[in-house]
């Protein structure tokens, strides 16, 4: 497989520049520990240096895909750091680099580097809320169904994600979202000193935000949930034996009893799914 | 199925036109249904050019109520990786096809996503051009057929930097072999490939099954440079490289089991692209 190691290596190349060069200057350092032959490290380096930078649209392209999914967290950091070259810095990033080599999910790297981008702790739960209803649209798209799960096991429902967020989490992302409205009014105002932004929002970390992420006529929606029932759906990310998850909400303050009428509770709005609750949760 | 029994079924759809997602809005756009009534003596069908994020759009379903032929080219699978080709993508885009009564599958065969797919990356990357990497990707298209119960095309990505040591089409012929599968030979993305190797517009193609070539694309481009570095873009422009047509002409006198030429000038103004219907059409009439 070594060939799709060394693609992978050529796509880091076409996004980072600085990359590219390592690998031209340095090349057994550069690519150490990567399934890669000498051989494939020749015709790598037999390509004209200059021809990985022709392409000067490849990373706005991309960043316009993840910008889809992520306009909030995006917004806001760039509000912060007033410099777009902040956000091409995800290309120089281990992030990037990491999602790209190990074939992971480039949404997932996005959120990661948003995160650390800046001081405001709300770019990070912003990129941390984008995220988690990006990855409930692939669980969506990709397995819209448990398969496989065992009698007396429960499992969270596909599309279902469940997280514990600042408290200015949605006031961030309302005003982040107010102020591209006004500049899709006129997009040139992007260019001017005083173009619409973000209203500043004080970050509320002592009143926590539940938020649970579900589809909901074909979409992804956000919700507000109780503190013990969104720890719980948190808890039961991968499926898990009924008595085992009992065992795991009595831990969250509940007695048996409660934990019971809990998981029956969420398993009724089909936050959970399990193929035979009745007979076990009743 | 064998890829003789399959392309025996087959009709000859003559000369098309390519759309891609929401293209007619953009720019110049082109309405293929609009075009083809325009001139039906000159665009006979239409390679719909889609994904499973974003589906099929208003012109594309208006082509399949026509029950003019279609193709149905891919733009969200990584048919260099083996392990690319998942169940709902496989279900989708099948849904998709038959919405627009397509004939055969087909897209570029390289990367068209960073990591696992998600939407909107648009990548379009060749393989590495080495035999390991030809034959994974036989797999995947044998993969593909067999599953869709169509016909699958692998086409020749554009690329400014290839990288490996065969020829692409000494790559896509051990492809073909393997895969026992047909081709998408996209003249244009061949005339970069061998100027940006240094080699003559035809080389390479006399020792290419050419019997194995379904379709074509035929689309124009441009002389670029970037830091004393010549390339050439894959613009889609109406002007035609000369070396394209070179090898269009080439293939469509050589290659016996060719259904379908597909002019790829969907961004253009209809005046702009009339000339190189005409011409394909003088090369590959509809009856032929």
């Amino acid at each position: 497989m070594g060939h799709q190691a060394l693609q992978r290596v050529s796509m880091r190349m076409l996004f980072d520049s600085d990359f590219a060069a390592q690998v031209y200057a340095a090349p057994e350092e550069s690519l150490a520990g990567l399934d890669i032959s000498p051989q494939e490290r020749g015709w790598l380096l037999a390509v004209d240096p200059r021809a990985w930078s022709v392409d000067h649209e490849r990373g706005p392209r991309t960043l316009r895909a993840l910008f889809d999914e992520f306009k909030g967290s995006t917004t806001l950091a760039l509000h912060h750091t007033r410099s777009l070259a902040s956000l091409r810095g995800f290309f120089q990033s281990e992030h990037f680099h990491s999602a790209v080599q190990e074939r992971g999910s480039l949404a997932h790297g996005y959120a990661l580097f948003l995160g650390e981008l800046c001081a405001d702790p709300l770019v990070a739960h912003l990129a941390r809320l984008e995220w988690m209803q990006a990855r409930c649209r692939r669980e969506l798209e990709l397995c819209p169904r448990v398969e496989g799960l065992q009698p007396d096991w429960v499992a969270r429902s596909p599309g279902v994600g469940a997280g514990e967020f600042d408290g200015a989490t949605m006031e961030a992302l309302n005003s982040a979202e107010q102020s591209l409205f006004a500049l899709s009014l006129v997009p040139a105002a992007g260019l001017v000193d005083d173009a619409p932004r973000p209203q500043k929002v004080e970050p509320k970390p002592q009143e926590p935000l539940y938020l649970v992420a579900r589809p909901l006529d074909g979409q992804v929606r956000l919700v507000t949930l109780g503190r013990v029932a969104c720890l719980a759906l948190m808890a039961l990310e991968h499926p898990t034996p009924v008595q085992s998850a009992l065992a795991q909400l009595s831990g969250l303050g509940l007695g048996t009893d409660r934990a019971g009428g809990l998981l029956s509770g969420l398993l009724q709005e089909g936050l959970l799914t399990s193929p035979n609750s009745e007979n076990h949760l009743g | 199925m064998t890829f003789a029994q399959r392309i025996a079924a087959l009709p000859r759809l003559g000369v098309g036109i390519s759309c891609e997602f929401s293209g007619s809005e953009r720019g110049a756009g082109i309405d293929a249904v609009a075009l083809n009534q325009a001139w039906p003596e000159l665009v006979h069908f239409l390679e719909v050019g889609a994904d499973t994020a974003r589906g099929l759009d208003e012109m594309m379903l208006r082509w399949g109520q026509t029950g003019l032929p279609a193709t149905y080219h891919f733009l969200d699978l990584n048919l260099a990786e083996l392990g690319d080709l998942d169940q709902p993508w496989l279900e989708q885009t099948l849904a998709q096809a038959r919405a627009v009564g397509a004939l055969w599958l087909c897209g570029d065969a390289g990367y068209w996503h960073l990591g696992a797919r998600e939407r909107g990356h648009e990548l379009l990357l060749p393989p590495i051009l080495c035999k390991e990497s030809a034959a994974e990707m036989a797999q995947a298209v044998a993969q593909l057929q067999t599953q869709a119960g169509m016909l699958v095309l692998p086409e020749n990505p554009p690329a400014v930097a290839y990288i490996g040591p065969l020829h692409l089409l000494e790559f896509f012929a051990q492809v073909c072999e393997q895969a026992d599968c047909g081709m998408l030979l996209d003249c244009a993305h061949l005339a970069v490939y061998q100027k940006m190797c240094g080699h003559q517009a035809l080389a390479g193609l006399a020792d290419f099954p050419l019997e194995r070539i379904v379709e074509i694309h035929v689309a124009g481009g441009a002389h670029r440079e970037h830091q004393g570095f010549g390339w050439v873009e894959d613009s889609h422009s109406p002007q035609v490289l000369p070396e394209t047509w070179q090898i269009t002409e080439r293939v469509i006198d050589g290659a016996p089991n060719l259904k379908a030429v597909v002019f790829e000038a969907e961004h253009n103004a209809p005046a702009e692209i009339h000339g190189g219907f005409e011409r394909l059409n003088q090369l590959f009439p509809e009856e032929g």
